[in-house]
């Protein structure tokens, strides 16, 4: 790799050894993928948010940093809190989270606490690099606005935060982001969760393509979110929607697609949990991602008047639940007794485990592949098992 | 005695009984679970939707397609290499950068590593048997699988 003569002075200690093992940290990560070089990236967005008590060295690597009082060099946001305060056991598994926050603080990060750092926070421009983590913003990040990221680990980010840099390989490069599988869609409802599903089980890592859909912006977040979960892509397309994808020649870059698959509307609905599956679930979660603004609205509306049947939370970027609290259609969620909850569903929820399992119903195809006991269900089957659609 | 060249992402030399899947590994929702918490119990993988559900991988050499799903990987790859409780060495057909991650980190943070090799031709499977005591030689860049007892009594 081709050092500057500055980055050569950081790796031999000249601005200490924890910034020097900051910057080796990302050479030996872009030389294991041939990068030639470091490139300056515009902001970074951090992954490792909790604070675990049974993790250990990504916490002693952060301590260093903080002890050698190294900040940020980029605008940097970071993930949901774990719901430190949603349950006592909670406060066990997460326990320091609150010190932990303030390791990341004093380094400067911006405490947004939201995977969604893309809608508000931290709001990337096309064609801009990032350092990013977290799989379902680097997704959109990729897919949706347009801007470059490759997906970084967990303390890999902090490492492009404290040095602004990150190797050059991989989605930074404009041949890595041309489609590879075109999907075709024969459905007759939508169900952007479950066709992420789909799709990040046949992708794996390659690109997939979508024929035209007017998905919205909270479908295109939560289908992406899902294809990072099943699979690991990085980027997809959809013709005539993304940025990258204003029509199939383009989107594959003038070449034929390595693969056609054609996903219909049974395989959509073999990803949904039978009904009376459904009906064992003790409890429903929205918002994996955290729910936008627009999201967190369009649902509330199905509550306004009824009451839940079973304990029903959405799960809230910040910025969006405060927005929501002072709006008159959130008194409503709160009379039909939904849960509007700040961190994530995810790891808020994963410790129900041993202390009478119960079983989580959800919409969200991120969810649905990483909690233990959790049924999918489409828009339509949560909101009747909620008990506030008939039928 | 078969030996596979392949490319090494990251150097070093380890043996083990090998543990293959073709089924792409999720390592978050693999590992961060409650029994993994426990102090006997680190590395089992716990997704349910994998068909290595509740298999140990410590001290295995892990063979499959590549790494799926969650940017927290390199905290768990991190974790158990740096204290030595993960996988001998890892196999994959694709490298990945959430893969390499962990095992980077563990090296420059804490002088611990593993070997990773890439080998992206499907024979790797009827190469390579689950069981199969097999070292990965990062160094000269070869994946070396000992004869299964059966062969070496026929």
């Amino acid at each position: 790799m081709e050092l500057t003569q500055e980055q050569r002075a950081i790796l031999d200690g000249g601005d200490g050894e924890v910034m020097g093992n900051c910057l080796r940290t990302l050479v030996q990560y872009g030389r294991a993928f041939d990068a030639p070089r470091l490139v300056p990236i515009k902001s970074a967005h951090l992954t490792g948010s909790f604070k675990i008590f049974f993790y250990t060295a990504y916490y002693e690597i952060v301590s260093r940093l903080v002890d050698a009082g190294i900040k940020v060099k980029v605008p940097t946001t970071l993930n949901p809190r774990p719901g430190y305060d949603y349950a006592p056991q909670n406060r066990i598994v997460f326990k320091s989270q609150k010190w932990h926050e303030a390791q990341l603080e004093a380094l400067g990060v911006t405490p947004n606490y939201s995977c969604v750092c893309y809608h508000g926070a931290n709001n990337p421009e096309y064609g801009d690099v990032l350092g990013w983590a977290e799989s379902s913003a680097i997704i959109y990040a990729n897919s949706v606005i347009g801007a470059r990221s490759n997906r970084n680990s967990i303390m890999v980010d902090l490492c492009q935060a404290v040095t602004g840099l990150t190797p050059e390989f991989g989605y930074l490069y404009d041949e890595n982001r041309k489609g590879e599988i075109l999907v075709k869609l024969d459905i007759e409802e939508m169900d952007a969760p479950a066709l992420g599903f789909l799709i990040g089980r046949i992708a794996v890592d390659r690109n997939p393509v979508l024929t035209h859909y007017p998905f919205n912006d909270a479908e295109l977040k939560n289908m992406g979110a899902a294809m990072a979960s099943s699979g690991g892509v990085t980027m997809f397309g959809v013709e005539g929607l993304t940025p990258e994808a204003p029509d199939l020649d383009t989107a594959f870059g003038g070449k034929e697609p390595a693969e056609t698959v054609t996903i219909t509307q049974k395989d959509l609905d073999s990803i949904r949990a039978e009904r009376d599956v459904q009906r064992e679930a003790s409890q429903i979660a929205f918002g994996c991602p955290q729910m936008t603004i627009e999201e967190v609205t369009e649902i509330s509306r199905h509550f306004v008047g009824k009451k839940i049947a079973k304990p029903v939370s959405f799960h809230v970027m910040p910025d969006a639940a405060d927005e929501f609290s002072r709006t008159d259609l959130y008194q409503e969620v709160l009379n039909a007794g939904v849960q509007i909850q700040r961190h994530c569903p995810l790891a808020g929820l994963s410790l129900r485990i041993g202390l009478g399992k119960k079983d989580v119903l959800t919409p969200s195809g991120k969810l649905y592949y990483y909690l233990e006991g959790t049924r999918y269900g489409n828009l339509d089957d949560v909101l009747r098992e909620a008990g506030v659609l008939d039928g | 005695m078969t030996t596979l060249k392949c490319k090494t992402v990251i150097g070093g030399r380890a043996r083990g009984k090998a543990m293959v899947t073709r089924q792409p590994i999720n390592f978050t929702a693999a590992m961060c679970k409650v029994p993994n918490m426990l102090p006997s119990k680190r590395a089992e993988i716990r997704d349910s939707h994998h068909e290595l559900f509740r298999k140990n991988i410590a001290d295995r050499v892990l063979v499959f397609p590549s790494c799926i799903g969650s940017t927290h990987t390199g905290l768990v790859l991190l974790d158990l290499v740096s204290m030595g409780r993960g996988p001998a060495a890892l196999v994959v057909q694709r490298n990945d950068s959430l893969l390499i991650s962990g095992v980077v980190l563990s090296d420059v943070w804490f002088d611990r590593r593993i070997p990773v090799v890439e080998y992206e031709d499907d024979d790797l499977y009827e190469l390579v048997e689950d069981g199969a005591d097999v070292t990965v030689d990062g160094d000269a860049s070869e994946i070396r699988v000992a004869p299964s007892s059966r062969e070496a009594s026929s």
